[in-house]
């Protein structure tokens, strides 16, 4: 059973305009709609148990 | 148990018989004892009943007595006289660290994609005054379950739209889960059932203290958070009994004092040239008088309003004139609430509790 597949999909933030593009291995690391070139990744959706103190 | 021999050799001894004692000192350097010249019952009280009165029960309830000056919502202004300092300060001190609030103690944070921390929101949560009286509630220990009877779950989901300026996160939007947290608890295999991370086995809605009104926090105006556009902020917190002593957080005032009522006496006639002037520099306290054919002289006309900024004596005239200082055992009390109960509940908690101690110490004798 395979929880991570062979070819990982992530979705990646663009730095300028925030678009949310889905890049696979081996596309060019930029963002599809403003073509700039820092992606930032998305925070991880897992539950962190923080103290209020 | 002490010998004969040790005994008889306690009898005898003499300090100075002991090796490197210096021999040949003048008297005074030769005391080796020390002696308390005051009086070991009084010598730290700070109430020493004057004129041969006694401090008995009885004469207590005769001279106490307590007047309620203004009392809100919120806040309280009374005065206590007839009662000794250390009561005024336990008071204060219980109001302030030992009675039970409701604040949010866990916060899970499912997505944070906002400017403030994961950390620094949590710790602002905490301090968000909940508005839920803490007799209703239970403590939650470190082997208990969290149900309805020990904890209160909110919920904050907000998201600043693309389109739309910056947003702000407000205490209005924290939304109260009256059936118990809605997060599940992530699970390793994917046939066990998904455990939630409070069990709550009936709903507080059902409860009639909340019947019909919902918990929210005393203010919904406060800031939370500021989200610009794209950005969310997804958590579940839940509240907890506690008290200010072990944080801040739970304190349910939002401070409570005490000063001593101010004395002020004029110790000879203040008149004309001289009046005119003591009211300028303390127009609160002192007033003039009229005494006809034109004399004028000042008088105490509210003592209770004397900040003791000690302006009035700064003037080499009128230092012999006044006499500035404080009614013993005359206590002018603040409570502010900060909205979990109103401040003369809160007050009589905080008598139960002082009862509850001196039960305690009275146990243990």
């Amino acid at each position: 059973m395979e929880s991570k597949p062979e070819e990982p999909v992530v979705t990646y933030v663009c730095g300028d305009c925030g678009q949310e593009n889905t890049l696979k291995r081996g596309d060019v690391f930029k963002c599809k709609e403003c073509g700039f070139r820092v992606l930032y990744k998305k925070r991880i959706r897992r539950k962190r148990l923080i103290p209020a103190n | 148990m002490a010998t004969k021999e040790e005994k008889r050799f306690a009898k005898n001894f003499n300090i100075n018989d002991l090796p490197d004692v210096p021999t040949g000192l003048p008297p005074h350097l030769q005391q080796t004892r020390v002696v308390s010249k005051s009086n070991p019952l009084t010598a730290n009280a700070s109430y020493v009943p004057s004129m041969g009165e006694s401090v008995k029960l009885g004469n207590f309830y005769e001279n106490f007595k307590v007047d309620v000056i203004s009392l809100t919502e919120r806040d309280m202004e009374f005065d206590m006289i007839g009662i000794d300092a250390a009561f005024a300060n336990a008071f204060r001190r219980i109001l302030i660290a030992e009675l039970p609030t409701m604040a949010i103690e866990k916060v899970l944070i499912a997505n944070n994609t906002s400017v403030i921390i994961d950390e620094v929101l949590a710790h602002r949560m905490g301090l968000i005054p909940i508005a839920a009286d803490p007799r209703l509630f239970e403590y939650l220990s470190e082997n208990d379950q969290p149900n309805e009877k020990n904890t209160i779950v909110f919920k904050l989901h907000v998201k600043c739209a693309k389109n739309k300026t910056r947003q702000q996160v407000l205490t209005s939007d924290l939304k109260w889960l009256p059936n118990g947290s809605e997060l599940l608890k992530e699970s390793g295999g994917s046939t066990s059932k998904p455990k939630t991370y409070t069990s709550f086995s009936c709903s507080q809605d059902s409860l009639p203290e909340f019947a019909n009104n919902p918990i929210t926090p005393s203010d919904l105006q406060i800031l939370i958070a500021k989200l610009a556009p794209g950005q969310e902020i997804e958590l579940e917190a839940h509240a907890v009994k506690g008290i200010g002593k072990t944080h801040a957080k739970w304190s349910p005032v939002a401070t409570a004092w005490y000063r001593m009522h101010p004395k002020v006496d004029l110790l000879g006639e203040v008149e004309d040239e001289l009046a005119e002037r003591l009211v300028k520099i303390c127009p609160k306290v002192f007033d003039i008088e009229d005494m006809g054919k034109g004399k004028k002289r000042a008088i105490v006309a509210q003592p209770r309003k004397c900040t003791m900024s000690k302006e009035c004596i700064r003037d080499d005239d009128l230092i012999e004139l006044v006499d500035l200082g404080s009614v013993k055992n005359h206590f002018i009390f603040n409570i502010e609430s900060t909205g979990s109960l109103p401040p003369d509940v809160l007050f009589t908690e905080a008598v139960k509790i002082l009862e509850a101690k001196c039960e305690t110490v009275l146990k243990e004798l």
